[in-house]
Parts: C-alpha cells; structure tokens; sequence
C-alpha cells in the first residue's frame, strides 16, 4: 500500500516535471541558460523520460554545427595595436589640444566646453560682418523710434496744455513770474522756464511727468521721472530735457501769431544743456541733443508736431535756440519781438 | 595564492593613473572581444578596426562607467554598437521581426518543435568537418543581424539571458525570445544549405 502511493506519487512529479519541461525549457538546458533549480529539475525529468532524452539528442544535434565553426586568435600584435592606437589618439588629442583655446561656455549649455582657434576666428568675423551690418540699421531704427515716442509725447502735452487753456479762459498754462531769471542758477529750478508747464500737472490735466522727459537723451533715464510722482513740481522740472517758448506774461492760445505757428515747446536747446550756458555751441548749427544732434521736434501753439533738422523755422528762418543774434546769455534777456522764437531752458 | 584582480578593479587602478592595469583588461579581453566581432562581422579586418576603437572609447570615458556594474557587459556594448555601425555603413540589411516565424518567409508556419519533429536525422551530419564549418559560417552571417549578435553572444561566448540582455539594451524576454529564434532558424538555413552541399572542402570561397 505504501510502496503504491509512493510509485503513485513518483509519477505524477514526472509527469509534472514531464509538462513543465518543453522544447524552449530544453533548449535553454541545451545552451546552458537555465538556473541552477531549473536544471536540476530538467536534470531529474531526464532521468525518467526517454522521449525527452530523445528530444534533447535532437537539440543538440542541431546545435552540434555550431562547434565547428571556430575562428582564429587575434593577430599576435593585437595588443601592441591596441594600446598604439591608444597613444596615436592621444598624441593626436594633444596636437588638437595645442591648437585650441579652452573656451568656457555658459553652465547648462552643454556645448562641450572648449572651441578651436579657427571657429573662434570665424566666430569673431561673423560677429563683426554682423555688426557692421547690423548695428547702424538698428541704431536708425532706436533713433526713429525715440523720435516717434518724443513727437507723441509732445503732443499729449498739447492736449494737455489745450485742455488747460480751455478751463482756463483760453490762457496757457502761466507760471507767472516778475522779472524773475528764466535760467537755473546755484541749483535753482525756480528760475527755470520751464516752471510753466508745472500748472498742467498742478491742475490735472497732465498726471504723467514722463512727458516732460525726451526719450531720444541717452544721457538721461526717463524712469526717473516717472519714480518721481510723490516728488515736488521742481524736482520734476530738474528732470525734464524738454524746453518752452519764453513766457513773461499769460498767453492766450487766441494770441497766436500767424501766418505762421510758433513754437511752443521743444527739445532741448543745445546752448543750455546741462543746465548752463555753453558759450562753446554754435546755435546756428547745432541741433537739440536729445536725438543726436539729429534735429529737434517741435510743438506748435496749434497742437501739431514738427520734425525740424535744423535750428531753423521753416517760414521765417529765425532761430529757435536764440534770441535775436545774441551770442551770450546770462538769464535775463527776453526777446523783442513777438515773432522771435526762443525756446527757453 | 594571490587571486588576480577584478575587470572593475582594473579599470578602477587604470583610472586612478596605472598604466599597466589598462593593458590587463586589453590582455585578458582582446581575443574573446575579437572573436565575437569577427563572428558578428564576418570580417577579420572589422573584428581588429572595432576591437581597437572599442578599448579606446573605454579608454576614453572609463571615468564614466558605473563601477556597481559589471565590465564585460558594458566593453562588450561599445564592440556590439560599433561592430552593428559597420555592418550599417557596409550595407543594409533587413532585420527579422521578433514575432516573425521561425522559417521565415519560405519557412511558412514552421515553429522550433516542427523544426525537431521532422529532423529525426540531423541533416549534414555526414558533411566533411571544415565543409560543415563552411556552411555555418554562410549560414550564420546570412542571417539577420538581430538574430546573428544574440546567437553569437549566447551560445559561442556563454553570455547569459541578463547579461545578453544588458550588451544589447533589450528587455530580458525579447533575448530570450530572440535566442530561440536564432537557434531556430539557423537549423533551418543549415538543413536547407547542407542537404544541397557537395561533400568537399572547396564548396565556398574564402573562409575566416
């Protein structure tokens, strides 16, 4: 009874063992690719299982070919070659290495950190042809922008001043002053022209002094300017690089002289940049430097905004920058005639 | 009895500036290196231009190998990729889907049982001994490259499914699956070639 149930259970692990092990389980076993618990339970299934001796003899049979093919060593210089390949490169690498400049890049970039002498010539030519083309066309460009945004700030300080003048019986914006310097001296604003702008902004009717600032003055940051709105009206004039007609009475927006329109304000006049004045500027020919010394624009007493490329009016060929033909100014001189444009610091 | 250094400890003292341990890995792999090459290629001048290439790239970035990994796996990587770039720049070769029949495309529905069932008498078996190395050697370098690295890899240089697995940077199934298909039908281009081979040694030209 016992020797039965151990035939019985004998048999069926073969015949598990018999199931578990197939073709693919028996090539792995014929190329030596089983775990070791794998082939031993193969191992074991062979024992009791002619038809899978069989089926293994035929594996092999078929993988019997492959030992034929067997191939030759290596030269016998292989190593030498190896390692002279090695030292070639290397040799190489140092030659390359002489001839090249370590060139950090930028972390992150991942450009392999070192570029050759003759890439960075050609890199460095590349970058001047590009300069040489480029730079002056943008350079125009910047300077016509600046131009543009100067002329469309001039003229919102029309409608400003318009809007004044309206609220105003058709007065201009006046500071009123008796006899006052209209040039800045001994740090001063208060003799400044320009103090008759300030009623536009006292009033409202302007809320941005940044229109007071030419954006074409590299010199001067317009953000200033604008950080200085708790600021008070003459800190915001010191800022300003913008200049007004002479005023030393209310003008009225009705008492404009035709045929032609005056001037009202301008960019700066050359002969009192920096707050002073340069003796050294010839008027006649220099323009505002607030683009360049390209030309200046103008706004007129009628609300319209003029390119001029020259100091000279148009119509009358008067010049702006002076008074008459005076040539020294201490800050008291005023013009004579109604028609004299004077664009006043 | 001193046991000999570790591959990853010769190429750790390599990087650490001796010379001479560069030139140990060289000595212990240079010929197993060459040999599956020039199985893989077909080609002796290949099996030297790609072993050495395949050194001086570990020279080159053995700073970059992962020490908690083995090295004849990795060396054998670089030879296997650099060996598969020649064979591309030589020619192009259409690889074998792995789902593909055993037999192919004249082999119809044939799987590797069918194959055993109906070889009871191992064809070529009376085949002169370099006649039959003949014909393995055409046998084995017309099969596809995907199925010829793996045979080469797994039965000729004992790699093991993981390790066959790592070399070709596939999923340890797909080697598995590839092996048994290369055995597969290198049975069946060897039973078609032999049975048709004339018995001496002049059957084909060249040789390795």
């Amino acid at each position: 009874m016992g020797k039965n149930r151990q035939h019985n259970e004998e048999t069926q692990t073969s015949m598990n063992e018999k199931e578990f092990v197939r073709d693919d389980a028996l090539l792995d076993f014929a190329l030596n690719q089983c775990a070791p618990d794998e082939t031993e339970r193969i191992a074991r299934a062979l024992q009791n299982d002619a038809e899978m001796k069989n089926r293994l003899e035929l594996i092999k049979n078929v993988l019997a070919p492959l030992d034929t093919w067997t191939t030759p060593p290596p030269p016998a210089s292989m190593v030498s070659d190896i390692l002279d390949h090695i030292a070639a490169h290397q040799n190489q690498a140092a030659d390359d290495q002489a001839t090249t400049i370590p060139f950090e890049q930028s972390e992150g970039r991942g450009l392999g950190g070192i570029i050759s002498l003759r890439e960075l010539v050609a890199l460095a030519a590349c970058i001047l042809i590009f300069v040489g083309i480029l730079f002056p066309g943008l350079r125009l460009a910047r300077q016509n922008s600046r131009m543009r945004t100067c002329a469309s700030q001039m003229r919102a300080l029309g409608v400003g001043a318009s809007s004044y003048a309206a609220a105003n019986s058709g007065f201009l914006p006046y500071a009123g002053t008796s006899n006052g310097p209209w040039l800045v001296r001994r740090g001063q604003p208060r003799g400044s022209n320009r103090r008759h702008l300030i009623p536009i902004f006292r009033g409202r009717f302007l809320v941005n002094p940044k229109l007071l600032q030419c954006p074409g003055d590299d010199g001067k940051p317009t953000a200033d300017v604008q950080d200085q709105q708790e600021d008070n009206e003459w800190s915001i004039l010191r800022r300003s690089n913008i200049n007004v007609q002479f005023m030393d009475k209310p003008v009225r927006i009705t008492m404009v002289v035709r045929p032609f329109v005056m001037p009202y304000i301008s960019d700066a006049n050359p002969l009192f940049a920096g707050g002073q004045f340069n003796e050294d500027v010839d008027p006649a020919t220099t323009n505002s430097p607030s683009h360049g010394g390209q030309g200046q624009n103008i706004l007129h007493f009628d609300g319209s905004v003029g390119w001029l490329s020259s100091p000279m009016l148009n119509r009358t060929g008067d010049n702006i920058w002076q008074i008459g033909t005076l040539r020294r100014y201490q800050g008291t001189e005023q013009p004579q005639q109604t028609t004299d444009a004077f664009m006043t610091p | 009895m001193v046991n000999a250094p570790t591959d990853e400890q010769l190429l750790a003292d390599h990087l650490a500036g001796d010379g001479a341990s560069f030139e140990s890995l060289v000595r212990r792999y240079q010929k197993e290196l060459y040999q599956f090459v020039l199985r893989f290629t077909n080609s002796s001048a290949a099996a030297e231009d790609v072993v050495q290439d395949a050194f001086l790239q570990v020279h080159l970035v053995g700073a970059t190998f992962d020490t908690s990994r083995r090295f004849k796996p990795w060396l054998f990587t670089i030879a296997a990729n650099k060996a598969r770039d020649w064979l591309r720049r030589r020619t192009r070769r259409q690889e074998v889907p792995l789902d593909a029949k055993v037999g192919g495309e004249d082999g119809g529905n044939q799987s590797f049982a069918d194959l055993l069932a109906d070889d009871q008498q191992s064809a070529g078996a009376d085949l002169d001994q370099d006649v039959s190395r003949q014909v393995v050697q055409r046998v084995v370098r017309e099969m596809p490259d995907n199925l010829r690295e793996v045979l080469v890899l797994g039965y000729f240089h004992g790699f093991a499914y993981k390790e066959m697995a790592s070399v070709l940077d596939v999923p340890l199934g797909t080697v598995k699956s590839r092996l048994h298909a290369a055995v597969a039908s290198f049975a069946r281009r060897y039973k078609a070639t032999a049975q048709n081979a004339p018995a001496h040694e002049d059957m084909f030209d060249g040789g390795l």
